[in-house]
């Protein structure tokens, strides 16, 4: 589904990945952990588009075509989402009107009929009781006021909503309690299947508790240095970074 | 009162008959005979109160004053003792009570007009290089005749460690005089320096202090100005600056006016080279017959500076104050960051504050704002006081007090701020409160 | 009279007793303007003398003043004397009673509008009296208005029918010495909205008019004069839009309210009149005198403004608040785009006691739109425990834009409050990228994150108006994503 080659990003004139390479098949979940300013967040948002991150080098190739030629809403309609480390507040912005116009944007690209306000209505009524969550959050504004946990699960919901061929989820995990972490994991379970592939960018190793990889790659400096199965995150849990970074500890 | 016209004429009498040495101050003597007195029209005097300005014919002052001595000044000195020193008594360089050896490396100090004699390029190349002809009549007639003043130049890369004090000093024993100075001050690249200026008076009569300081910083400077204005009640005072900051230089100014009858200080920043970076802080009381403005000009004419300015003001008795705060973002000036923060005390019936923070912008990428506030003491806050066993007075003091500080602890020498502080306690020790 | 042209003097009054006023309605009087034309305006209108006198001392005073050139625009001299100051539409002979007396081509423009008549008719609560080139074409739900004792008609009709409401209020908060614009309309202004409320009744319904500006060269001077009397409340609504056009076109209204005791006075307005082509060419000129008295103790006036249109606009809408206790309130959108220039804001001046005001501006700027922000809050030294809190905000879309803001400030009472906040930025990156992520285009995030920032003006609206508001911005923000 996706293939990463080679990749080289710069951000603001400093380059960060030196050579990321990545094959990510339908159904699959990956993680990919390492240490702060390894370059993690970097790939999630340069996969997603973001106009501050360049590509120097390499290629990337979703579903057969080229990724990199898209913008952020086109990436987003082909099927790309993005669980951001830090959402936006977007002042005077109504979540469900918000969550709407996305739906439909992605649904009308994909030449699905659009939802009107009563399908809609259904639409994220099903997806709440789905993921098991409440909708508190729908008549607020966009994340303006959220918590830290109902950001993140809103993110999860907007996921669900979405429907998306590949999630992306960048450090869901950070900032959450034990609770928070829970239900947003549960929430991504429910959320895999068999045509679903989900990248998860984590430092730590414990939202893979509630959340099992197929496969873990390690990345530090800007590339891709070991990959291995779900007991390479408890190893690292357990020695920590520097053990494969040949580093200090992180 | 004195008619506008009769003043104006006066006032263009004054530049008339004499030959400056400077081509700027031909110009500027020709350009006052076509200025005419600020009035309520012009834009950036609309709140300025008028009449005080025309109470008294301020005159050239040749009289003789009685020589002051270092014990005389000596209480009002905030430096170090041995520091350098420059001391102007009623505008003119008095290098008795001046401390100038040449013995601090790449600092070098004297009379502006010693050194406009001396063709000292400084001084004939840059003098009115900022402040032009005059924007108005008072900045013309200083350009034309100002009295003496400082130059003060730091060398190419040159840490001056020690602060150098600027004292204005006016001796008023007769008559109602005007007093001109005019300082230079000029940074050099990668040079900083702080500087510690404040105006006071000896004298208990009417003058007019009408000053203009020019500051040149050089790229990569830093300069610390730390200001004080505490000139005897029956004054008027007016103090233009003019700062130009090149390519990543600093300027810090905090900025105190608690004297005169009337005051008015101007800061123009003009920011010439990117990534340069102003903060301007500034305190002023203004109690009874007291008025005083504070107007800015900060022109973002280059991209990716940053201005932070924030003023605070306590108004008491029949006190005025004027705070005109202007900050314009010109095209291509993109990544700006221009902050304006002014917040107001008013603690009697009869004080009035008139506040204008103005932002123009006309570049996008910026972020910018501004924010005012007018109140009066919190009366939540004065009965926690109470209720804590503090008198209402004593209560009432504190909070103003309290106020200030914010300001003043932005001075980064305890000496100017323990003064400062020294004279709020007194000044602030009748405040009564407001009836309902 | 005492006219210096006993001439003219003659033919208007003879015009006068000949029937004159049956051939109003195809008069368009010649360009120019003197006082035989402020005396013919007045015959047209048969207009009591005092009424007279009142536009001519307007128009002498007018000939001293100048035009005001503080405001952060520029335009090209306005040439006072190619302006027509009087024209009527064709019509029927007498005045339409219901639309299917009213001109079908008028009918069409509404059409094109996208606001037919019909269906506005049809729009429950609301009642339509809509201003045509001056003149009053159409009036319905008079008579449930009636029935509530609310008065709402022309004013030309007010003059004659309410001579002693007139009399006392009409130029009471906005006098002829106030401005240049305000001294101009009242010399000539020819016609406009008149409201009465009575003690005690709330409004049954959303008073509305549509203006429209359509014959070629015709400047609009609408006069508008809004009284609720103690306890009542109103809901005023005023929506404009003009056809394409080349010549730049004056637009000078004047609009007075008047709050007595425990009255409110709701005014919103949604101004989309045509702004000039792509290089700053036409497009009108909307020179706009608004101001509300709270005069009772108790009562309120809210002025909200969505502001698109015009190649200028220069208005003020501001409340005096004598009365204690009473409130003023302004909210604001104000949309430049192309070459449009804004100068808008609002004065607070503070009387009573424990006053209360609230401001809120938003400011887009996009290509070369330049919008500035003028605000004046004062308190006197009697506004005991006044309070105004004021909130300015810019948006900037393109690097060739401008967003001023110039807020007066003027405290004598220290007991009175005032927080004034402003910001100035471009449309946030992040929210932007966030919505592009989730598939939203570029110009659906820009017009939601607008919308956004707009939310607590449009939030002050009546439902239907908010609606048109929320649709008016984003056509209006077509394209300007750069």
């Amino acid at each position: 589904m996706l293939t990463v080659k080679n990749l080289h990003v710069s951000v603001a004139g400093k380059p960060i990945l030196h050579g990321i390479n990545l094959d990510v098949k339908a159904g699959e979940v990956h993680a990919l952990m390492g240490p702060n300013g390894s370059g993690k967040s970097t790939l999630a948002n340069t996969l997603a588009g973001h106009e501050d991150y360049l590509v120097t080098d390499g290629e990337v190739l979703f579903e057969g075509e080229n990724l990199l030629a898209y913008s952020p809403e086109e990436r987003a309609q082909k099927g790309i989402f993005l669980a951001f480390q830090y959402p936006v507040e977007i002042p005077g912005v109504n979540n469900m009107y918000f969550l709407k116009m996305a739906v439909n944007a992605i649904r009308k690209a994909q030449g699905k009929e659009e939802l009107d306000a009563l399908d809609f209505m259904k639409h994220i009524k099903a997806t709440l009781t789905k993921l098991d969550m409440e909708d508190s959050l729908q008549k607020r504004d966009v994340n303006v006021g959220f918590s830290g946990g109902e950001k993140k699960r809103s993110e999860i919901l907007q996921m669900a909503l979405l429907e998306p061929k590949l999630g992306i989820l960048d450090e869901t995990d950070s900032g959450l309690d034990i609770d928070a972490l829970r239900a947003v994991a549960t929430g991504v379970n429910k959320l895999r299947n068999a045509e679903r592939a989900m990248i998860i960018v984590t430092h730590y190793q414990r939202l893979l508790d509630y959340i099992e990889p197929d496969f873990v790659h390690v990345i530090s400096n800007g590339k891709i240095i070991r990959t291995g199965n779900k007991t390479l995150a408890l190893e690292l849990e357990e020695k920590g970074y520097g053990w494969i970074t040949g580093e200090e500890a992180a | 009162m004195i008619p506008r016209t009769e003043m104006l004429q006066h006032y263009r009498t004054l530049a008339t008959g004499i030959s400056p040495a400077l081509p700027i101050q031909q110009k500027a003597a020709m350009h006052l005979q076509e200025l005419n007195l600020p009035s309520k029209k012009d834009e950036d005097w609309h709140y300025t109160p008028l009449a005080p300005l025309l109470e008294y014919r301020f005159a050239a002052n040749n009289d003789a004053f009685v020589e002051p001595h270092f014990k005389d000044i000596k209480k009002f000195l905030l430096g170090e003792q041995d520091g350098p020193r420059i001391v102007l008594v009623n505008g003119c360089f008095h290098p008795g009570l001046s401390c100038i050896s040449d013995t601090i490396d790449g600092l070098s100090v004297g009379s502006i007009q010693a050194e406009a004699v001396r063709k000292n390029k400084d001084v004939t190349n840059n003098l009115g290089a900022l402040s032009g002809e005059g924007s108005h009549l008072f900045s013309a007639l200083n350009t034309a005749v100002f009295n003496d003043g400082a130059w003060i130049r730091i060398a190419h890369d040159a840490v001056i460690e020690k602060p150098i004090e600027l004292l204005h000093l006016t001796i008023a024993a007769s008559g109602t005089p005007i007093f001109q100075p005019r300082n230079l001050i000029m940074l050099e690249e990668g040079a900083s320096a702080m500087v510690i200026e404040s105006s006071v008076s000896a004298g208990s009569n009417p003058c007019f202090n009408n000053m203009i300081s020019e500051i040149f910083l050089g790229r990569n400077t830093g300069l610390e100005h730390l200001r004080l204005q505490n000139v005897n009640r029956v004054s008027r005072h007016l103090a233009g600056l003019y700062i130009r900051e090149e390519e990543n230089s600093h300027y810090h100014c905090t900025n105190t006016d608690l004297g005169a009858n009337w005051s008015r200080t101007e800061f123009n920043v003009d920011f010439a080279g990117e990534n340069a970076e102003c903060t301007l802080n500034g305190l002023y009381l203004a109690g009874d017959d007291q008025s005083t403005s504070i107007h800015l000009n900060i022109s973002h004419a280059a991209p990716g500076c940053i201005s932070h300015e924030f003023f605070k003001g306590i108004l008491k008795g029949k006190g005025k104050a004027v705070f005109d705060g202007n900050v314009i973002v010109e095209k291509d000036a993109q990544k700006t960051d221009a902050h304006l923060k002014n917040a107001n005390l008013l603690l009697s019936r009869e004080a009035e504050i008139d506040t204008k923070p103005v932002l123009q912008i006309n570049a996008d990428d910026v972020q910018c704002s501004h924010g005012t506030t007018v109140g009066q003491i919190d009366p939540e806050l004065l009965f926690y006081l109470q209720a804590r066993g503090i008198p209402e007075p004593q209560a009432r003091k504190m909070i103003s007090l309290g106020f200030a500080k914010e300001i003043l602890q932005r001075y980064p020498l305890p000496a100017i701020r323990e003064m400062i502080e020294g004279i709020l306690e007194v000044r602030l020790a009748d405040i009564e409160a407001v009836e309902g | 009279m005492n006219s210096a042209n006993p001439s003219v003097e003659t033919l208007v009054e003879g015009g006068y007793t000949e029937g004159f006023i049956t051939e109003i309605e195809t008069e368009t009087l010649p360009p120019g303007l003197d006082e035989d034309v402020v005396r013919r305006i007045s015959a047209i209108k048969q207009e009591p003398e005092y009424l007279l006198e009142k536009r001519l001392k307007a128009y002498r005073h007018w000939l001293t003043m100048e035009e005001p050139t503080w405001a952060t625009v520029r335009h090209p001299q306005i040439d006072y004397q190619a302006i027509s100051y009087f024209s009527a539409p064709k019509s029927r002979k007498d005045s339409p009673q219901s639309l299917d007396e009213i001109d079908p081509e008028i009918l069409e423009t509404y059409n094109k509008l996208g606001i037919p008549l019909e269906e506005q008719k049809q729009l429950a609560g609301v009642a339509v009296d809509a201003v045509f080139d001056s003149v009053s074409v159409a009036t319905t739900f008079k008579k449930e208005l009636a029935e509530a004792g609310v008065i709402f008609c022309s004013i030309s009709e007010a003059i004659q029918q309410h001579p002693e409401l007139i009399k006392q209020y009409l130029g009471s908060v906005v006098p002829h010495t106030d401005n240049f614009f305000a001294a101009l309309n009242t010399a000539v202004f020819t016609d406009g909205t008149f409201v009465y409320v009575p003690e005690g009744v709330r409004c049954p319904m959303e008073l509305s008019t549509y203006f429209r500006i359509n014959a070629a060269n015709t400047g609009q001077f609408e006069r508008t004069l809004i009284i609720a009397d103690k306890g009542s409340y109103v809901s005023y609504l005023e929506g404009c839009t003009a056809p394409m056009r080349d010549e730049n076109q004056l637009h000078a209204a004047v609009v007075e309210l008047i709050a007595l005791e425990d009255a409110q006075i709701k005014y919103s307005t949604v101004q989309n009149w045509y702004p000039g082509d792509a290089e700053g060419r036409g497009g009108i000129y909307n020179f706009v005198t608004k101001r509300g008295l709270c005069k009772g103790d108790r009562s309120r006036i809210s002025w909200t403004q969505v502001e698109t249109g015009s190649a200028i606009t220069w208005k003020y809408p501001s409340c005096i608040l004598r009365g204690d206790d009473s409130i003023g309130e302004f909210y604001s959108v104000a949309v430049t785009r192309g070459h449009q220039q804004a100068d808008t804001g609002t004065k607070m001046l503070h009387v009573g006691r424990n006053t209360r005001s609230t401001i809120v501006s938003k400011g887009i700027s996009a290509d070369f739109g330049s919008n500035a922000y003028r605000g004046r809050v004062r308190m006197n030294r009697g506004a005991e425990n006044a309070r105004n809190h004021t909130q300015c905000d810019s948006l900037l879309i393109g690097d060739r834009c401008a967003a001023h803001t110039f807020p007066y400030i003027e405290v004598l009472n220290p007991t009175a409050k005032i927080e004034h906040e402003a910001t100035t930025s471009k449309i946030d990156a992040d929210q932007l990228f966030y919505c592009r992520q989730r598939g939203l285009s570029e110009e659906n995030a820009v017009s939601m994150i607008v919308n956004g920032f707009c939310k607590e003006v449009f939030n002050e609206l009546p439902m239907e108006f908010a609606v048109e508001a929320r649709k008016l911005l984003q056509i209006s923000l077509e394209g300007a994503v750069g």
